[in-house]
Parts: C-alpha cells; sequence; structure tokens
C-alpha cells in the first residue's frame, strides 16, 4: 500500500510537468526534423474519420519536406499505410489527414484555412507572420530548435483529438 | 555437556529442554521471517522499480519523440519524491544519454560504456542496491522502442528498516519465549514437584528403612500411580521385612537349640561326644603350638546298668546328672568334661605339673563318686573306672589317645573297679584283643553267628535218644567255632547275654516243639546263666518262647547250676512255679560241685541230676569219684529225681555207669553237640532203628 501510495505521488508528477520544447540538437537537414514532427503529430492526434486503406500526409506547395517525408512512407500509421502527396490547390487538400503548408504558400495560407473549413485535416506549417488561428500546429524554429505551438481550438472545431501528451510538449496551446 | 545434562534434576531438565526448543522455533520463526520478509521486500522493490520505470517510461515517451530532453529531465525530476531511487537515465534509441536525474544534486554521472539493452533487471541477494532497466515504446500502433530507461535503487535504508523490524521481531520473539518458559516453568512443577515428594519419600525408605513412610499422591497422572505403585510396594516390603524378621528370630531360636543338641548332652546338660572332638583337637593344636601337656581320662561308671535295671532308666538318667555335677565341681574350671554316651565320661585336663597331680584329681573323682547318691527315695551307691592317657606322653594323636584311655579304663576294670590306671604300653595288646572280640560279639547275633547246637541225651539202657541238651556255638563268618567257655563270661560282662540266652531259648523252644510232633521227642533242656536270672524276667521269657513255639512246658526242660538255684531269689523262682507246675523239668547242671548242703533239693522243685564231668571223667577207676557217682545216682533214686551223666567219652564209662543204675547218659562217647539238622537225622535213624 505503502508503495501504491507513493506510485500516486509520482503518477501526480508526472501529470504536472509542465514541459517546454528545448531541443538542443539541430538536425542537419532541418526538413527530416520537420517530416519527422508530421509523423510523431500523426501518433499523438486522433481522426474522428479515416480513410480505409491510406493515411495521406500531404505538402502542399513545393518544399524539400516533401522529399524528406520519403522514409515514413515505409511505415504505417493507424494501420494504414502512409502515402505522401503533393497538392496544390486546398479542394485537393480536403481528403488528406496531415497537411503541411510549405513556405511558398503561406500568403494564401488564410484562403487555404477557410476552405479547409472544419474538415478533419491537420494542417502544419512553419511560423512565418500569418495568422496563426488558420493552422492548427505552427513550428517554431528558435536557437536550432524546433519547438511547435498548438491551435487546440481549431483542433477541435476540426474534430482532432490531440494527445495530451502533445499538448505538454507544446510551447503553447491557444 | 551431555553429561552435565545427565546429572541435571529432572526440573532443569524439562527447563532445558523447554527453552531450547523454544529458541528454537524461535530462531526458526524468525529466520523464515526475516527470509521472508526479506523476499517480499526484493518482491516490493523490483515491482515498485519496474513500476515505476514503466510510468516514467510513459511519461516521456513524447519527450523523447520530439527530442525534448528538458520535458524529459523534469519528467524524471518526478523521481525526487521515491526515495530510495538514487539515480535514473534516459536512453534515446541509439543508445545515448538524453536525459538523467540523480538524487543528490551534483552527483548523477553516466556510467561509461553503458548498453541499456542489454540491461537485467535483477536484484542479486544481499546486493545494497540494483538498477532496473525498461524499455520506453512508441506509441500506438508500432510500439517501436525508441530509447530506454533506467533506475537506480538504492536498499540501505529498506535493509536499516528490516534490520529494524527484524530487531522488533527478535525482541518479540525473545519475550514470548520468556513468557512461555516461565509458564512452562509453572505447569511442569506439576510433574517435578510430585516426582521430587516421591524421590524424598523413596530417600526416607530406603536410608532410614523406615516402612511406615508413604507418598502423598498428588496428581492422578503416571506419577500418581507411580507412588501408588511405590506405596504398595513399600507395604509388600515392609510385611515380607517383617516375616522375614520373625523367620530369622525363629531359625535363630532353631539354631541355637540345634546347637545345643549338637554340642550337650540333654541328660547331663554336659558338652557330648561331638563337643569333646573338638575340644580334643583343639587341645591337640595347643600342644602343637605351645607345647601344652594334656591328659585324657576316660571315666566308666562300675555298675550303672544294674543301676538303671533295677531303678529304671529315669532314676538312671538323674543318676548321671548328679554325677556330671560332681565331675564338674571336683575338677577346676578350665578342666573340660564331657559325656560320651551311656555311662561314660570324658575329662581333659591341661596346665599340671606332674602325674601325682592327675593322680589326685581321679582319686578325688572316685572319693566324691563314692559318696551315696539320693534319687527319689534311694540311696544309690555307685563306683567307676577310670584310664588316663597324656599327651605327648603316651601319644599325639586323637584316635590313639582315646584308645589308650579306654584300654587303661579296662585295665582299671581288670583290676577290681573303682580305680584308676595310667596307660602302660605292653597291656594294651590283650585288651586290645578283648576289645575286638567284644565288638565282634556284639555284632554277632545281628549276623546269625550264634547258632545252637544240640548234643543227645540217651537213655543208659537201651541207647536211646529222648532228648537234647542245647548248647551255643558262636560260628564266626570264617568258619571258626568259638567254644561257649570262651565268649559267653564276656558276653555276661557286657550284658550281651540276656540277648544271646533269649535266641538260645527261642531258637531251641520252635526246634524241639517240630521233633515233639515229628519224633516224639521227650525234651530239650536249655541252660540259663544267673546273668540271665538277675536282669530278666525268665518266666515270662520262657512263657513267651514256649506260647510262640506252641510247646508244651512238659517238653522243656531248664538247666541251671546249684549256685544259680541258690542266688535265685524266691521271687524269681515264685514265678517259675506256674511253668514247673504246668509240667516243666527243672535240671541241676555240674551236680556235686557246688554247695555241699543238699538241703535246697528238696525245698526246690528239681526234677533231674546231672552229675558233672569232673566225676564221670574219672571212672571207673578213682574209688572217690566212683563214690560220689555212686551216691548220687543213690541220692537221686531215693529223692525220685531223674539222674544224667555228663561227658561220657568212653565204654568203660558207660559201662561202669549202666552197673551203677544211672538212667540217661551225654558224652563224645554216644555223640557231641551237632547242628539242628544233624540231631533231626538222629531223630529219624532211631526211630527208624526202633522201628
Amino acid at each position: 500500500m505503502r508503495f501504491n501510495a507513493r506510485l500516486v505521488v509520482l503518477l501526480l508528477a508526472c501529470c504536472a510537468l509542465r514541459p517546454a520544447i528545448a531541443v538542443d540538437a539541430i538536425v542537419a537537414d532541418e526538413s527530416a526534423v520537420e517530416a519527422a514532427f508530421l509523423y510523431n503529430f500523426a501518433l499523438f492526434t486522433e481522426w474522428s474519420d479515416l480513410p480505409a486503406n491510406e493515411f495521406r500526409i500531404c505538402v502542399l506547395g513545393s518544399d524539400p519536406v516533401l522529399a524528406a517525408l520519403e522514409p515514413v512512407k515505409k511505415k504505417r500509421i493507424k494501420e494504414r499505410p502512409v502515402s505522401v502527396t503533393n497538392v496544390s490547390s486546398a479542394t485537393q487538400a480536403q481528403s488528406c489527414q496531415v497537411l503541411f503548408v510549405g513556405r511558398s504558400e503561406h500568403a494564401s495560407i488564410g484562403d487555404l484555412a477557410r476552405q479547409i473549413g472544419n474538415a478533419p485535416v491537420l494542417v502544419v506549417s512553419e511560423e512565418n507572420g500569418y495568422d496563426p488561428k488558420n493552422v492548427i500546429i505552427v513550428l517554431i524554429a528558435q536557437q536550432g530548435r524546433i519547438g511547435f505551438r498548438i491551435n487546440h481550438t481549431s483542433a477541435q472545431a476540426n474534430s482532432l483529438a490531440v494527445s495530451s501528451k502533445l499538448l505538454k510538449l507544446a510551447q503553447q496551446v491557444y | 555437556m551431555l553429561k552435565r545434562f545427565r546429572k541435571l534434576p529432572i526440573g532443569k531438565k524439562l527447563q532445558a529442554i523447554n527453552l531450547l526448543i523454544i529458541g528454537l522455533i524461535t530462531l526458526l520463526a524468525m529466520i523464515s521471517l526475516c527470509f521472508y520478509m526479506y523476499g517480499t521486500l526484493r518482491d516490493d522493490y523490483r515491482n515498485d522499480s519496474k513500476t515505476i520505470s514503466s510510468l516514467l517510461a510513459e511519461s516521456v515517451t513524447s519527450a523523447l519523440l520530439f527530442g525534448d530532453k528538458k520535458a524529459a529531465q523534469e519528467s524524471l525530476a518526478g523521481l525526487r519524491t521515491v526515495s530510495y531511487v538514487t539515480h535514473a537515465e534516459l536512453y534515446d534509441k541509439a543508445g545515448n544519454l538524453f536525459a538523467g536525474y540523480a538524487k543528490t544534486a551534483g552527483t548523477f554521472s553516466a556510467p561509461a560504456n553503458f548498453d541499456p539493452r542489454g540491461y537485467q533487471q535483477d536484484i542479486r541477494f544481499g546486493s545494497m542496491a540494483f538498477d532496473s532497466a525498461f524499455p520506453v515504446l512508441s506509441i500506438a500502433p508500432n510500439r517501436e522502442q525508441i530509447g530506454t530507461i533506467t533506475i537506480h535503487v538504492d536498499l540501505t535504508d529498506a535493509y536499516v528498516h528490516l534490520g529494524y523490524q527484524t530487531f522488533a521481531l527478535l525482541l518479540i520473539g525473545l519475550l514470548c519465549a520468556a513468557l512461555v518458559s516461565a509458564v512452562l516453568s509453572k505447569l511442569q512443577k506439576s510433574i517435578t514437584l510430585p516426582l521430587l515428594s516421591l524421590t524424598e519419600t523413596m530417600r526416607k525408605v530406603s536410608k532410614d528403612g523406615d516402612f511406615s513412610e508413604r507418598a502423598i499422591l498428588s496428581s492422578q497422572d503416571e506419577i500418581g500411580e507411580l507412588a501408588s505403585v511405590f506405596n504398595q510396594m513399600v507395604d509388600e516390603l515392609s510385611h515380607r521385612e517383617n516375616s522375614l524378621h520373625q523367620e530369622l528370630k525363629e531359625r535363630r531360636r532353631i539354631e541355637a537349640r540345634l546347637s545345643q543338641i549338637a554340642h550337650f548332652d540333654t541328660v547331663t546338660l554336659l558338652p557330648n561326644r561331638h563337643s569333646f572332638n573338638g575340644r580334643i583337637d583343639r587341645a591337640l593344636l595347643n600342644y602343637k603350638y605351645d607345647l601344652e601337656k594334656f591328659a585324657l581320662m576316660y571315666i566308666d561308671l562300675d555298675n550303672f546298668k544294674y543301676v538303671n535295671d533295677t531303678f529304671g532308666h529315669h532314676v538312671g538318667d538323674l543318676l548321671l546328672g548328679r554325677i556330671a555335677e560332681r565331675l564338674r565341681k571336683s575338677l577346676r574350671q578350665e578342666d573340660f568334661v564331657a559325656r560320651l554316651g551311656g555311662d561314660e565320661f570324658v575329662i581333659i585336663m591341661s596346665n599340671f605339673t606332674d602325674i601325682l597331680q592327675i593322680s589326685e584329681v581321679a582319686g578325688k573323682i572316685l572319693a566324691t563318686l563314692q559318696a551315696p547318691f539320693s534319687l527319689e527315695g534311694h540311696e544309690v551307691f555307685i563306683s567307676a573306672s577310670i584310664g588316663i592317657t597324656i599327651c605327648p606322653d603316651n601319644s599325639e594323636e586323637s584316635e590313639t589317645l582315646q584308645r589308650q584311655a579306654d584300654n587303661a579304663m579296662y585295665q582299671a576294670k581288670h583290676l577290681g573297679k573303682n580305680n584308676f590306671q595310667f596307660y602302660q604300653a605292653e597291656l594294651s595288646l590283650v585288651h586290645e584283643n578283648r576289645i575286638n572280640i567284644e565288638a565282634q560279639l556284639r555284632r554277632s547275633l545281628e549276623r546269625n553267628e550264634i547258632v545252637v547246637y544240640y548234643q543227645p541225651i540217651v537213655e543208659i539202657t537201651g541207647e536211646r535218644i529222648i532228648g537234647f541238651e542245647a548248647l551255643v556255638r558262636w560260628i564266626k563268618q570264617d568258619g571258626t567255632i568259638i567254644q561257649p567257655a570262651e565268649f559267653i563270661p564276656l558276653a555276661e560282662e557286657i550284658g550281651l547275654i540276656i540277648d544271646i540266652g533269649r535266641h538260645v531259648l527261642n531258637t531251641s523252644a520252635v526246634q524241639t516243639a517240630a521233633w515233639v510232633d515229628r519224633f516224639g521227642l521227650a525234651f530239650t533242656s536249655v541252660n540259663f546263666s544267673s546273668r540271665q536270672f538277675q536282669h530278666s524276667n525268665i518266666a515270662s521269657d520262657i512263657l513267651n518262647a514256649l506260647e510262640s513255639a506252641h510247646l508244651n512246658p512238659v517238653n522243656f526242660e531248664m538247666e541251671i547250676t546249684e549256685s544259680v538255684l541258690m542266688d535265685s531269689s524266691s521271687d524269681s523262682m515264685n514265678l517259675l512255679g506256674q511253668l514247673i507246675e504246668q509240667g516243666m523239668g527243672i535240671a541241676i547242671d555240674d551236680f556235686g560241685t557246688g554247695y555241699s548242703s543238699l538241703s535246697y533239693i528238696t525245698s526246690f522243685p528239681i526234677s533231674k541230676i546231672k552229675i558233672d564231668r569232673s566225676f564221670v571223667a574219672k571212672l571207673p577207676d578213682d574209688k572217690n569219684a566212683l563214690a560220689v557217682v555212686t551216691a548220687i545216682i543213690g541220692l537221686a533214686k531215693s529223692l525220685n529225681l531223674k539222674v544224667v551223666a555228663e561227658g561220657i567219652e568212653t565204654d568203660e564209662q558207660f559201662a561202669c555207669l549202666a552197673k551203677l543204675g544211672c538212667q540217661y547218659g551225654q558224652g563224645y562217647l554216644f555223640c557231641p553237640p551237632v547242628p539242628a539238622i544233624e540231631a533231626t537225622k538222629m531223630l529219624e535213624s532211631r526211630d527208624t532203628r526202633s522201628a
């Protein structure tokens, strides 16, 4: 009983952690890190509805991330084979589960958000001065490390359940 | 150790056993409890560390995935509340340290060349610390291992705690043991106390022999039973001891009595022959070692038999007692006097200067015995013959000394009695011969050596056998025939004549009865001595003999000498009167040699006269003898008595007697005395001749 009590204490302590992203090592290839992040985000997020035989990660616009996602294609997410697609329009993007908005498309990010609306698409983008409410996860590069912010409100609006573990790691949740 | 245990009293033993068992049980319980506690502790810590590891792994998964070292660090810092985890490490997939935690700040250092993949999670026995590794898995669905978390657990505190617990348990165990042993001690007293009390009682009984002690029956278990059985045993013992005591007492009494009988004569209260034998042996030993001389004195009363026969055995015994008294009084305290049996006494005297002193004592004894004894109204006179021998002058051997004293005593008897004689070697040979004969004679009757011979008495005219004279012969086993003249005086002296006489009487009566029946024999005459007249009831003896042989007194003749006839009291003759009336004849033997007075011939109922052989032998030439024989025959004829001539050996004597008118004759001319069977043959031939 004593030990169990201790465990409870430990558990509470773990839950009370307020983690902050502090990635020391800068991955040589920043795109590779971003690709890994995309994959990990998918792991910590639950979709209300998924296609039967694939899990789609889409990259809008031309971005090195597309190439970095190559190894992810071999993996399975939610017991589905991963497919990586380069999309050019918001319409195309609506059937994606994860959508990475490339640097080249940042200007039209407001329209994109509007077109996707409440579709269950986890929209990820790098920080670049746009209205963050249009993107669910914003990657932040600072001092050679990559952190992220999570728009929990949008995620909920788009029927995406983001794991509390991911929320804990986020620099900011809004 | 075991030896000392054995010597312990039972209470201590039980206590020791109790303590040992309780101690052992406590120890075993303690040890198993400690092991159990230790095992539980290990299991608990193992499980705890596993749980902690798994929780940590869960919480650091995302941090590791997103490379957030800080977040991982903070997660690990949550271990601060777990005091026994000294440090923890988080390794990434490649095995590089990702985050770390140390309980004491600054002490954390990652182990060099650590490969968490080969890390085993276990607690070795007795180890003070252990490491636990746990994989950090990626989240579903692939759950691939993305790192490893290790925690290092320090068990020191746990052990200290375990130590405290053990100590507390030990205290409790000791307390329990003390309590239990105290209770057991109390309880075992119910066993040991009755045992102790029983032992005490037993000790009292066996030590003091006090059989009145009884054990208290304090319990109803085996000890109670033991006590009760013990009591029964003591009862039995007490009973047995009592009876043993009684038996011993009785036995001692009987032994004393037996000893008295064995060593003392009941009549005189003097020591007996048995004592004498012991005493003479001691005297001989005294001589052997101290050269102490001693005299052996045999005393034989001279006419004790007469006293016994006259006054009865009762008076005889009284006399012996009084004689013993007088002997005792005439001796010194240290002298030994014993009764050997019958009228024989013996004295052992030592401590004397010379023979003269012994002579004085012997003389004194003779003198003291001469004074008359007054016994139940009778005045009894007695004398004694004393034989003396001296050790070592005559011999140094017990048997020889006794024989010498005996010889000397007989010598005294021969010298007229009532005197004492010292042993003389040259006299002993004659005496010993006599003793020898005496011993044989005493046995002769029982050996059937005393035989009756018969000498025919014939009518001078016609030479026909009309009767026999019974004559006694002693035929020894070697065939030697001993004549009456040689042994009758001795038989008279030793009193055997009565028995011999009776034997002759009975034998001849039976024989005569047969002859009377078959051949019509007239008579058999039997000799009687003066001793027989004195010492037995002749009349009843004859009567008994005739009756049992169915012989008519007419066919029986009593032959006695003149002196017997003269000496015999009128009483004894009166007793014979009845037989004489019935026709028994009385013949006077050796007529003419005794009393010159002839008056008795008329005053006694004599039927026959036998002319002594000394006269017959001188016939026919000696004028004097012829005159005497002629006178006797004439006397007999005139008194109407029958007359028999004895010892006829020649035809001249026979012719002379026939001429003188003698009726009957007897002698070697006709026939010597012969055994009964030959006499029978002669009667047979007589009858055939006459027939």
